[in-house]
């Protein structure tokens, strides 16, 4: 069984205790599964046990992309699994929160099938990869593409800082002989790329769609050259400390980007971009708003481009992309909307309030605050979130375990404190919000990571919603 | 109301050091004076500008991540350092937190036993350990609650740093909960004159809004002969994010 699984040399012994790894690790599944329970990574941590260097067995010689960086992993995975899809490719991906070693194994033995592919079939396995594995993974992964997002600020308490994340993404690039696709907009990402030996390709947008500088960078993260430590200066800004940046003590500046987009339209529910490969321009529509997931689709096609796919037929893919889980995912419950858009730190609150206070349906906004372990237990970073900048008026609820700290964020905003509400309990809330919610109107969720799992969780439920995994 | 007053805060490096929310502290100290009719300003002083003591009420000095604090610390030292340790001995007002807490005091020595020289403003001294305190902290203040303030302060500490305190310096608060300046010695921060140190944020003054008014207090008794209190706020809304920290085991 294995061999037909696994690609490339395999030794006696390693074949044997793949076997047998496969088997335990099945069996496992299925008794998990016969209980009820998720079985995301114990049967992978079972099968590493017995074959520890199974995963690196089972992904050898195949075509591999993985995806890390601050935000937009899981939208870039899935606009890249979609342009892969429509090319005719086989797709094996992670659920989101399955990123460690373990839940990749688990992934490739629940697919064993179109590992076991038939004759004529490709097959890409396309991974989102936390920032603090990207390194090991990487090693043992071998990947032929690397794409990088961003840097922002991000649960200091658990990455620590953000030079460090940057040079564990370096330890991991420097592990493969990858392709590396980088934001040229970011000073952090893009320096990845400026002394290596890989192939690299940049993605940002064109200068034209970009805001004029600020004159001061105060609160700006990373303000500062990463090579010379010099104060950047900007020509222009897109959000957050991208744009067009360059550096008088050393010269370091924003890249030239192979692929440019810019955003042509911003529609409430999505996105006209003109595209720029190579002199080559095409238009393309994606069905999610925000230009932050402008961002992120340009980072998927650039990746399906460094693999050869051509850019017309990519951007077909492109407008057959759904919202990811959580990250701007919209549904109607009778005549009234939900947007659901998951926050997880300063940028991404700023990003989606921006996109919350453009939307003329906002009917109703509930925050949800929860400090656990995948969450960071940090509260600290709503402080450095803008919300000074977008003082909304519709009705306001928050809830999640740190809700309080929420509440007290909002009303040292200058928020009507009198029109916050503050609930535990985040369905009673919701019930609540949405019945104050105008028909024609929509409620905008903003969760933090596992107060977005939980709630979604409930919605599913309640309104037969999509699994996380689907 | 406290009519016709105003208040002048230095805001250091707010370029560099901007961690942890330090900027809930200057958005706390504002909203306070703007809800009392006290008419507040900040103004940022970087890299390579001076600092006039004389111009200000009440300084904040944040802390950074390794890589910014770094960039800062010859311009600390050689353009400010001067006009700092006099202020401090000349008790003007000044909130410094986590990173900020440690270049005022001598050294900070990293685990590899290297030495960086600090300010030497306040008689401390901060050697690194490999495990980091952190986490959900609450300590006692004496001296807030002999000032008329609820003496409990909360927060969120994540520092490698232990640092110690000399003679001349008292702790801000004895700790309840967390590891405080070294997770020995039950001490969480420091006073000197009217400089006022912690490794709280999360933010820090936010939650501890009586913090955050001595601070104002202190500043506004120093610019005004005549000033006698602060007008009381509502704290409903502080008290209830305290009250989830102060009600964790």
């Amino acid at each position: 069984m294995p061999e037909r699984m696994i690609k490339g040399p395999v030794s006696g012994t390693q074949r044997l205790s793949a076997g047998v790894a496969m088997l335990v690790a099945r069996l496992s599944r299925f008794f998990l599964r016969l209980f009820g329970r998720g079985a995301t990574a114990l049967p992978g941590k079972l099968a590493l046990k017995i074959s520890p260097d199974l995963l690196t067995l089972l992904v050898q010689q195949r075509l591999v992309f993985l995806v890390t960086g601050t935000n937009g992993k899981t939208t870039t995975v899935r606009v890249l699994c979609s342009i892969l899809l429509s090319e005719g490719y086989d797709v094996i991906t992670n659920p989101s929160g399955a990123n460690l070693d373990t839940g990749l194994t688990t992934t490739l033995i629940g697919e064993r099938k179109k590992l076991r592919r038939a004759p004529g079939k490709k097959l890409a396995l396309v991974f989102e990869i936390d920032e603090a594995f990207f390194a090991k993974l990487a090693a043992d992964l071998k990947p032929s593409f690397c794409v990088v997002t961003n840097f922002f600020r991000d649960q200091l308490d658990r990455f620590g800082e953000l030079a460090h994340t940057r040079d564990l993404i370096m330890k991991g690039i420097m592990a493969s002989e990858a392709k590396v696709i980088l934001c040229a907009d970011d000073s952090l990402c893009a320096s990845l790329g400026q002394k290596i030996q890989h192939e690299v390709f940049y993605f940002g947008m064109g200068q034209e769609g970009m805001r004029p500088a600020a004159r001061s960078t105060a609160g700006q993260e990373s303000a500062f050259c990463t090579f010379c430590g010099t104060r950047y200066t900007y020509q222009a800004v897109s959000y957050g400390h991208l744009g067009r940046f360059s550096c008088s003590g050393c010269g370091y500046r924003r890249p030239e980007a192979d692929l440019e987009f810019v955003v042509s339209q911003q529609l409430p529910q999505s996105l006209n971009l003109k595209l720029n490969w190579r002199h080559n321009q095409v238009d393309a529509a994606l069905p999610i708003p925000g230009v932050h997931n402008a961002y992120n689709a340009a980072a998927a096609i650039l990746a399906a481009l460094a693999a050869g796919i051509p850019l017309e037929r990519a951007v077909i893919a492109l407008a057959r992309v759904k919202a990811a889980f959580g990250r701007m995912e919209r549904f109607s419950v009778g005549k009234k909307d939900v947007c659901i858009i998951l926050v997880k730190n300063p940028v991404g609150i700023d990003r989606a309030l921006e996109f919350v206070d453009m939307a003329l349906d906002r009917g109703g906004l509930m925050f949800l605050l929860n400090a656990n372990d995948p969450d960071g237990r940090d509260v600290s970073w709503i402080w450095d979130a803008d919300f000074e900048e977008h003082v909304l008026d519709s009705p306001v609820g928050v809830s999640g375990v740190r809700c309080h700290d929420m509440a007290l964020r909002l009303y040292y905003a200058g928020w009507d404190r009198d029109n916050i509400m503050v609930n535990q309990q985040a369905l009673s809330l919701f019930d609540h919000l949405l019945e104050r919610c105008d028909e024609g109107k929509c409620l905008y969720i903003l969760p933090n990571y596992t107060a977005m799992l939980d709630l979604r969780a409930r919605l599913a439920e309640r309104y037969q919603l999509k699994a996380f995994w689907q | 109301m406290n009519p016709s007053m105003s208040l002048k805060i230095a805001h250091f490096y707010p370029d560099l050091l901007n961690l942890y929310g330090d900027r809930g502290n200057l958005i706390t100290l504002m909203k306070r004076c703007e809800w009392r009719g006290i008419t507040c300003t900040v103004q940022a002083v970087s890299l390579g500008q001076a600092f006039d003591a004389s111009q200000y009420d009440l300084a904040f000095l944040g802390g950074g991540q390794d890589y910014e604090q770094n960039l800062l610390q010859d311009d600390f030292l050689s353009q400010k350092g001067q006009s700092i340790i006099d202020a401090v001995e000349d008790g003007f007002v000044f909130l410094c937190v986590c990173g900020g807490y440690q270049l005022m005091g001598r050294y900070y020595q990293e685990t590899n036993g290297e030495r960086i020289e600090c300010l030497g403003a306040l008689d401390i001294y901060t050697e690194a350990e490999e495990k980091r305190l952190i986490g959900d902290s609450v300590s006692e203040s004496r001296h807030l609650s002999s000032a008329g303030y609820d003496p409990l302060l909360v927060g969120f500490e994540n520092h490698a740093g232990r640092t110690y305190l000399g003679k001349q310096v008292q702790p801000l608060a004895l700790v309840r909960k967390g590891g405080g300046n070294n997770g020995q010695d039950q001490t969480e921060g420091a006073i000197h004159n009217n400089t006022y140190c912690t490794y709280y944020h999360g933010s820090f003054l936010p939650k501890n809004p009586g913090m955050a008014d001595l601070l104002i207090e202190k500043a506004l008794k120093r610019r005004y002969k005549q000033f006698e209190q602060l007008m009381q706020l509502d704290c409903q809304m502080e008290n209830n994010a305290r009250n989830y920290l102060l009600s964790c085991k």
